[in-house]
């Protein structure tokens, strides 16, 4: 049995189950999966469980099955958490409370129904391995449940696997809880199967590679094998029980499975990360190393996946978009009907064309990275990127009605106050794109060069990020368990530094908010445009220009340009200084975004999607 | 007829000959000779000249003021045209009337039949 606890999201089948699933099949291995969470989600009511899963801060999900995973050794029984964090879990109440109130019932009355709840539903005497799949804030859950199996089932043997237990953190939780048999390190596709067959012959587990387990009471690690190269061979993952529990539940209504987003992977690893590690990304503990499926054989999948599951919609799971899709997989979902809506984590630097293909092809949602407004911080965390080609992805998008999630960041070591006087200047000129969904400073996560300081100065007075406390007992240790770090960083700006940035974001997505859009928009003809400025409400406006300045302004739509090529390209006597002035003209008036030498029209074509 | 090219100097040469001989000429002759060029007229393309004077190019300055002068406040763009052009321009008279049944793309072209279930 392959279990996946909570927090879950509770729209989503659980990929590492299905795919573990149809791996452990493939080599003789009948295997079910447990989308417990579901069940979780069901108890304490959809919306409520919702909030809990989707929330990526504080670690109240873990703090809630703390007191069932490790019972009188867990260090908050009488849940200071909720006083002591309150200001992280605003978003779960309106008053502190009606916040213990919910919160304490959950953790005492509802977790231990379910996990009682959960061990009697199911034929655990039928089996001999259960797999727990834990990423986030799945570990207190997965280990609540495994304790219990192991007291009323001590044959069975427990592993657990996933993004928690890479690196250090696996072998760690292993040396510290005995309700654990062993736990996958890094990538399972074949230590897993090796390690099921292992079991069933009876043979050493010590020669299985890739894992963390006790020997005569002491932790041993197996050497790993490498990352797996040809993701072509892997089979498609099997999402049948997650389907057939969410109905039974009612989470699922019948005919509802075309709203499911259903995971598929198309690579694995980051090509980007491999060349410039981005400072603050801690994704890729070991498997940096970039992987792809075939156009071929992803059409074949999707393909069997929407039949199979009647759902047209699919989330890539990929850290980055496989370049190459751009000349085979996109082109060619683009001639067919399929109807298939796809998201995609992509690098920021696509161009119109390319946005334009994506469009075609179904990408309906995107999340780019962008990170930033400022070519300078841009640099210090090495996306690769200009902030000027941000903006560009953010016009095409909307232009071509693709939806983009992204997020402003800061906390840079080596980034200056005048990095954030000049995105607050900037962020009004662009309330006719998409807003982040949110502004804030870094969070800093295990295996990122900021935390190591391979290659970039790392932040200093780093602890592991606080709820941890709450959550584990005294035996772990938390500087090998923990994924998040709080840091004391005397090198960084002083959060007023950020204020404007801060109020200029929530304008923004206050204004995009509203019943109508802000919208800025040009029609042209030669030597010709007129742009309708309405992104600011009772400012509304035309802007009119002929000639010189309107093939200015358009030879700047499609792309960032510098006042050199404008100049080559329209034949101008003009000086360059000349052509750079009259950008900074159209940038005071919001209608160019400015990057250095590179100058970008902001205002999209009035006509639709051409 | 192959074709041949003239510059302004030959044409304004021949033009002032043919002027000599006016008065030598009865008004039947005269009048023949300007219905031959009458119809030659007709099969004559003037050519741009090859190189005139250079376009004039706006300064910074010119294009600062156009800029200055570019926004006119109102979310009504058509509206806008006829201000700033300066002329009392009517409106475009209004679309005709949507018709009560859409037309198809090709008339000669029979319905599709039905699906096949």
């Amino acid at each position: 049995m392959l279990v996946s606890m909570p927090f879950m999201d509770a729209h989503r089948p659980s990929i590492q189950l299905g795919l573990l699933k149809s791996l452990a099949a493939a080599h003789g291995f009948p295997v079910r999966t447990l989308h417990a969470y579901l069940s979780f989600a069901a108890q304490i009511g959809l919306e409520n469980y919702q909030e809990l899963a989707q929330h990526r801060g504080s670690m109240v999900g873990e703090w809630l099955f703390s007191l069932a995973a490790f019972r009188a050794a867990a260090p908050d029984p009488d849940s200071h958490f909720v006083a002591d964090l309150a200001s992280d879990l605003s978003y779960l109440a309106v008053s502190p409370a009606e916040l213990r109130s919910r919160l304490t019932r959950l953790r005492e009355v509802d977790v231990p129904a379910f996990l009682d709840s959960l061990v009697e539903a199911v034929p655990w005497h039928e089996m001999a391995v259960v797999g727990f799949s834990s990423t986030f804030q799945q570990n207190a859950a997965s280990f609540a449940l495994a304790r219990r199996l192991k007291e009323q089932h001590p044959n069975i043997f427990t592993v657990f696997g996933g993004a928690n237990f890479d690196g250090d953190m696996g072998p760690e939780f292993v040396r510290a809880f005995d309700f654990i048999d062993a736990a996958i390190i890094g990538e399972a596709d074949e230590s897993f199967p090796r390690l099921l067959g292992a079991l069933a012959q009876g043979s050493d587990l010590r020669a299985v590679p890739g894992i963390a387990l006790r020997v005569d009471g002491a932790l041993r690690v197996t050497p790993p094998l490498p990352p797996i190269r040809q993701l072509d061979d892997l089979p498609a993952p099997d999402y049948e029980d997650y389907f057939a529990l969410a109905e039974t539940l009612g989470i699922l209504a019948p005919g509802q499975r075309r709203g499911i987003w259903l995971p598929i992977e198309t690579s694995r690893g980051c090509w980007w990360g491999v060349k410039h590690h981005c400072t603050f990304c801690g994704l890729n503990a070991t498997t940096m190393q970039f992987r792809a499926k075939s156009a071929s054989r992803v059409l074949d999948e999707l393909a069997l996946q929407a039949r199979r599951y009647r759902s047209f919609h699919f989330e890539a799971v990929d850290n980055i978009l496989e370049p190459s899709y751009l000349n085979d997989l996109f082109p060619a979902l683009a001639e067919t009907e399929a109807g298939y809506e796809l998201f995609y984590e992509v690098k920021a630097n696509l161009d119109r064309e390319q946005v334009k293909l994506m469009a075609a092809a179904g990408v309906a949602h995107i999340q780019p990275g962008l990170e930033s407004l400022s070519s300078h911080v841009l640099g210090l965390m090495r996306k690769g990127v200009r902030a000027v080609q941000n903006v560009n992805l953010l016009r095409w998008c909307e232009y071509y009605g693709i939806r983009v999630s992204w997020n402003l960041l800061w906390g840079f070591p080596g980034e200056t106050e005048q990095d954030y006087v000049e995105q607050a200047a900037a962020i009004p000129h662009l309330h006719h794109l998409q807003p982040p969904a949110s502004a804030d400073r870094i969070w800093l996560e295990r295996f990122s060069p900021l935390f190591t300081g391979d290659d970039t100065r790392g932040l200093t007075g780093k602890t592991p990020e606080r709820s941890y406390r709450y959550v584990y007992p005294d035996n772990v240790d938390l500087e090998r368990v923990a994924y998040f770090f709080d840091y004391q960083d005397e090198g960084s700006l002083a959060e007023d530094a950020f204020a404007a940035v801060r109020a200029a974001v929530e304008a923004w997505s206050g204004a995009w908010r509203a019943e109508s859009r802000p919208r800025l928009t040009y029609s042209s003809a030669p030597h010709f445009v007129q742009i309708a400025d309405q992104r600011h409400l009772g400012q509304d406006g035309t802007y009119t220009f002929e000639d010189t300045l309107a093939d200015l302004y358009l030879a700047c739509s499609n792309k960032p340009t510098t006042a050199a090529a404008v100049r080559r390209k329209l034949d101008l006597r003009l000086a360059e200084k000349a052509i750079q002035e009259v950008f900074a003209e159209f940038e005071r008036r919001g209608l160019m975004f400015l990057d250095g030498q590179f100058a970008l029209a902001l205002a999209l074509p009035a006509v639709k999607s051409r | 007829m192959p074709s041949v090219e003239f510059s302004r100097q030959e044409i304004e040469n021949l033009a002032e000959k043919l002027a000599s001989f006016h008065a030598e000429l009865s008004e039947r002759e005269w009048a023949l000779l300007l219905a031959i060029f009458s119809a030659a007229r007709d099969n004559v393309e003037v050519l741009a000249p090859a190189t005139g004077p250079p376009p004039t190019e706006p300064t910074l300055e010119d294009l600062r003021e156009q800029i200055i002068n570019a926004f006119i406040p109102g979310n009504d763009m058509v509206f806008s045209v006829y201000i700033r052009i300066g002329h009392l321009t009517p409106p475009p008279p209004p679309p005709p009337p949507t018709p009560t049944s859409e037309p198809r793309l090709d008339p000669a072209t029979p319905d599709a039949p039905p699906a096949q279930p």
